[in-house]
C-alpha cells in the first residue's frame, strides 16, 4: 500500500478541498469583473447601427461647421480651421495633408486641403475665406493628429478673414450644426445597410475609416458625396 | 514543352531577389546561416558533442526548448485563427488568415524540423513512420506522427495562395473544397500535440522543479499556445506592417482590419492569460509549494509569472480596453519572451533542479548560433512568400470569379429548394 502510495502524505482532505473551492469562487467572480473592465464601459459611445449612432461623431458648441465637414472657430482677428470629426471617421487614417502655402489667398467652399489616404487624394473645402497666416506644423508632419484629435491638436490652419463676419454667417453652429449632423449621419447609415455586421463589433471597436467599410471599391465617391466634392 | 520551358523561367524570375541585397538584415543573417550551416554540418558529421553542451545529465537544451517547445507554440496561431474563421465564421479575421498559416506553415517546416538536429541518432527519425518500431507507446510517436500529419494539414492549408501564384486554377478549386475538412483536422492534432509536448515532462517528474511539474503540465501548454501563438500573430502583424506594407500592394480589407484585429487579439490574449494565471495559481495551491518561493527557483517562479504573464495580460486587458495598440504590442512581445523563458525553465533552468546553478547546462555559442540561423531562415523564406505571393495583397482576379461561380452553386440552388427564388 504504502509503495503503491509512494510519497503520498495524507492531508486535511476537508481543508485542501475548502481552499480549492474558495479559489475557484474567487476566479469565477475575478473573472466576471475583469471580462467586464476588458470590454468596455457599457453603452460606450462607439456603436453603430442604433439610435445613438450620433454620440459617435463629436462636435464642439463653440465651433462653426461648414457642409463640407470642416469647422472655423474664431480667435480674435484669426480664424482657425479644422476637419470635423464625422470626416475623419469617414476617410480613416491619414497620411499625408497638403495645405495652401502661408501668404496664399483661399476661397470660402473652394477646394482649401487635401488629405491623402492610401493613395487616394482626397479635396476638402475651405470653410473659410481669407489669406493663409499660420500652418500646424505637427499636422503635417503627422497628420494621423486629425483623426487623434480633430479639434484640438489636429487644427490645419489660421485664416486672417477679409471679413470675419460675413464669412461665418455663411457657416453652421449651435442648434443648427446639430440637426445638420444628425441628416448627415442618417444618410451615412442608409449607406451602412447590411454591412453594419462590418463596422462594430461588441464593444465598438474603431474601424479607420467607415467609407471604405461601407464599399472599399466606391469608398472615394462615398467621401467626395459627403464631403461635398464630387 | 512550351509549358515547362515557360514555368521555368518563370521559376527562375522569381528566385531572383526583389529590392536591395545588401542590408544590414541580409548580411548579419546571411553570415549567420553560412556559420549555422557548418555548425550543424559539424553536428552531423561528428555528433552532438562537438557542437552542444547536451550531456546524459541534460539531453534537452536550447534547441529542444527554443526551436520545438517554445516555435511550436507560437505556431499555434494558425490553429487558433482557423478555429476562429472556419468553425466560428468570425469573417472579421478573415484578412489576417493566410499570414497566420504561412507563419504557422514555416513555424512548423523549420523548428519542429529543427528536431532533427537533436536526435542523436537521428537517422531513427524515420522509423515511426515506416514501421520499424513504431514505439507507439512513447509520447514522442504520438508527437511525430501530429507534427507530420499537421504540417500536411497546413500545405493544404496553405495552397490556395500557392495555386494563386502558380495560376493552377483548378487545382486551387480542389484544394479549396478540402479546406474546411482540413481545418477541423488541424485543429484536432494540434490540441493534442500542443498538449502533447507537455505530456512530454510529465515522465521527467523527479527531475522537473515541483514549482513547475504538475500533472496539469499538457494543460499548461495547451492554454500557453493558445496565447503564445496569437502573441506572435500580433507580433508578426505589426513587423509586417512596417516591412511589407510599402513594397506589396496591401489587399485593402487587410489594410482596413489590421488595427482592429491587433486589438480585439489583444483581449483575447487577456482573457485567455487570465485562465491561464488561476490555472497556475490553482496549480500552485494544490501542491503546497509555498515554502519554494524564497527559493532561487522561486524567484525564477515569480518572475515568470508575474513579469511575463501577469504584467503582459494587464498590458492586454487596458490595450484592448482603451484601443490602444501600443499597449498590445508591447505585451505580445512580453509574452513571447514569457513562452519562451517558460520552456527553458522545464527543459533546463528548473531541470535537473537539486544541483547547484554552476554545474548546470549552459548552450554553448554554437547551439545559439545554430538556432539563430533557423530563426533567420524561417524569416527569410517568410519574406520571399510575403514578397510575391497573394498572401495580404489582392487575390488574383480569375481567383476571385472562381470564387463567386463557387459561392453561387451552393447558395442559388440552397435559395431554390427553400423556394426563395
Amino acid at each position: 500500500m504504502n509503495s503503491f502510495l509512494g510519497e503520498f502524505q495524507y492531508v486535511d482532505f476537508f481543508a485542501e478541498k475548502s481552499v480549492e473551492l474558495i479559489l475557484m469562487m474567487v476566479f469565477l467572480t475575478t473573472f466576471a469583473i475583469f471580462w467586464k473592465f476588458v470590454n468596455g464601459r457599457r453603452g460606450s459611445p462607439i456603436r453603430f447601427g442604433t439610435s445613438d449612432i450620433l454620440s459617435w461623431f463629436t462636435m464642439r458648441d463653440e465651433f462653426f461647421y461648414h457642409r463640407g465637414h470642416t469647422w472655423a472657430h474664431p480667435e480674435g482677428e484669426l480664424i482657425r480651421v479644422g476637419i470635423d470629426d464625422f470626416a475623419q471617421k469617414l476617410i480613416g487614417k491619414c497620411s499625408e495633408i497638403r495645405v495652401p502655402k502661408i501668404g496664399q489667398n483661399i476661397e470660402q467652399g473652394d477646394t482649401g486641403i487635401r488629405i491623402k489616404v492610401d493613395s487616394t487624394t482626397i479635396d476638402v473645402l475651405s470653410p473659410v475665406k481669407g489669406e493663409v497666416v499660420a500652418i500646424n506644423d505637427k499636422v503635417i508632419s503627422n497628420p494621423e493628429l486629425i483623426n487623434v484629435d480633430p479639434y484640438g491638436e489636429g487644427w490645419i490652419m489660421m485664416v486672417k478673414p477679409s471679413n470675419i463676419k460675413a464669412t461665418l454667417a455663411n457657416l453652421l453652429k449651435g442648434p443648427l450644426a446639430k440637426v445638420w449632423l444628425e441628416e448627415q449621419t442618417e444618410s451615412l447609415r442608409e449607406k451602412m445597410t447590411g454591412e453594419l455586421g462590418l463596422l462594430s463589433q461588441d464593444g465598438g471597436v474603431l474601424i479607420p475609416g467607415i467609407a471604405k467599410a461601407i464599399d472599399s471599391d466606391r469608398w472615394e465617391t462615398i467621401v467626395k458625396e459627403f464631403l461635398l466634392t464630387d | 514543352m512550351r509549358e515547362s520551358t515557360r514555368f521555368t523561367q518563370f521559376l527562375i524570375e522569381e528566385l531572383k531577389p526583389k529590392g536591395k541585397i545588401l542590408t544590414p538584415f541580409n548580411v548579419i543573417s546571411g553570415i549567420t546561416i553560412l556559420l549555422g550551416a557548418v555548425l550543424i554540418a559539424i553536428r552531423f558529421i561528428f555528433g552532438l558533442s562537438y557542437v552542444t553542451n547536451l550531456n546524459q545529465e541534460y539531453p534537452w537544451g536550447l534547441w529542444v526548448a527554443f526551436d520545438v517547445m517554445a516555435g511550436v507554440a507560437f505556431s499555434g496561431g494558425a490553429y487558433v485563427l482557423c478555429f476562429v474563421v472556419y468553425i466560428l465564421n468570425a469573417e472579421k479575421y478573415h484578412a489576417i488568415i493566410r499570414a497566420t498559416v504561412l507563419n504557422g506553415l514555416l513555424g512548423y517546416m523549420f523548428y519542429a524540423g529543427a528536431l532533427v538536429f537533436d536526435l542523436g541518432r537521428w537517422w531513427n527519425a524515420i522509423n515511426p513512420f515506416i514501421g520499424r518500431e513504431f514505439g507507439v507507446n512513447s509520447v514522442l510517436f504520438l508527437v511525430a506522427w501530429h507534427f507530420f500529419l499537421y504540417t500536411i494539414c497546413l500545405v493544404i492549408e496553405y495552397s490556395p495562395v500557392l495555386c494563386e501564384y502558380l495560376s493552377l486554377k483548378r487545382v486551387r478549386l480542389f484544394v479549396k473544397s478540402i479546406t474546411l475538412g482540413t481545418v477541423i483536422f488541424g485543429i484536432w492534432l494540434s490540441t493534442l500535440h500542443q498538449a502533447g509536448i507537455g505530456a512530454l515532462l510529465l515522465m521527467a517528474k523527479p527531475n522537473i522543479h515541483p514549482l513547475w511539474f504538475s500533472e496539469f503540465v499538457p494543460v499548461l501548454f495547451f492554454v500557453s499556445s493558445l496565447f503564445a501563438g496569437l502573441s506572435m500573430v500580433i507580433f508578426e502583424g505589426s513587423i509586417s506592417k512596417r516591412v511589407f506594407w510599402g513594397r506589396v500592394k496591401v489587399d485593402r480589407e487587410h489594410l482596413i482590419r489590421h488595427e482592429e484585429i491587433i486589438l480585439s487579439l489583444g483581449k483575447a490574449c487577456g482573457i485567455i492569460m487570465f485562465g491561464y494565471v488561476f490555472i497556475r495559481v490553482f496549480d500552485f495551491v494544490h501542491g503546497q509549494h509555498w515554502h519554494y518561493l524564497p527559493t532561487q527557483y522561486g524567484l525564477l517562479y515569480l518572475i515568470e509569472n508575474i513579469g511575463f504573464v501577469i504584467l503582459p495580460m494587464i498590458l492586454f486587458s487596458i490595450g484592448g480596453r482603451e484601443k490602444k495598440a501600443l499597449y498590445v504590442k508591447i505585451a505580445a512581445l512580453l509574452t513571447m519572451i514569457g513562452v519562451i523563458f517558460n520552456r527553458f525553465n522545464y527543459v533546463f533552468l528548473a531541470y535537473k533542479w537539486q544541483i547547484p546553478f554552476s554545474m548546470k547546462y549552459v548552450p554553448t555559442w554554437m547551439e545559439v548560433i545554430v538556432t539563430m540561423s533557423i530563426v533567420f531562415l524561417e524569416i527569410w523564406a517568410f519574406r520571399f512568400c510575403m514578397n510575391r505571393m497573394p498572401v495580404i495583397t489582392e487575390i488574383p482576379e480569375w481567383a476571385k470569379i472562381q470564387d463567386q461561380e463557387k459561392k453561387e452553386e451552393t447558395v442559388i440552388p440552397l435559395k431554390r429548394k427553400e423556394g426563395k427564388i
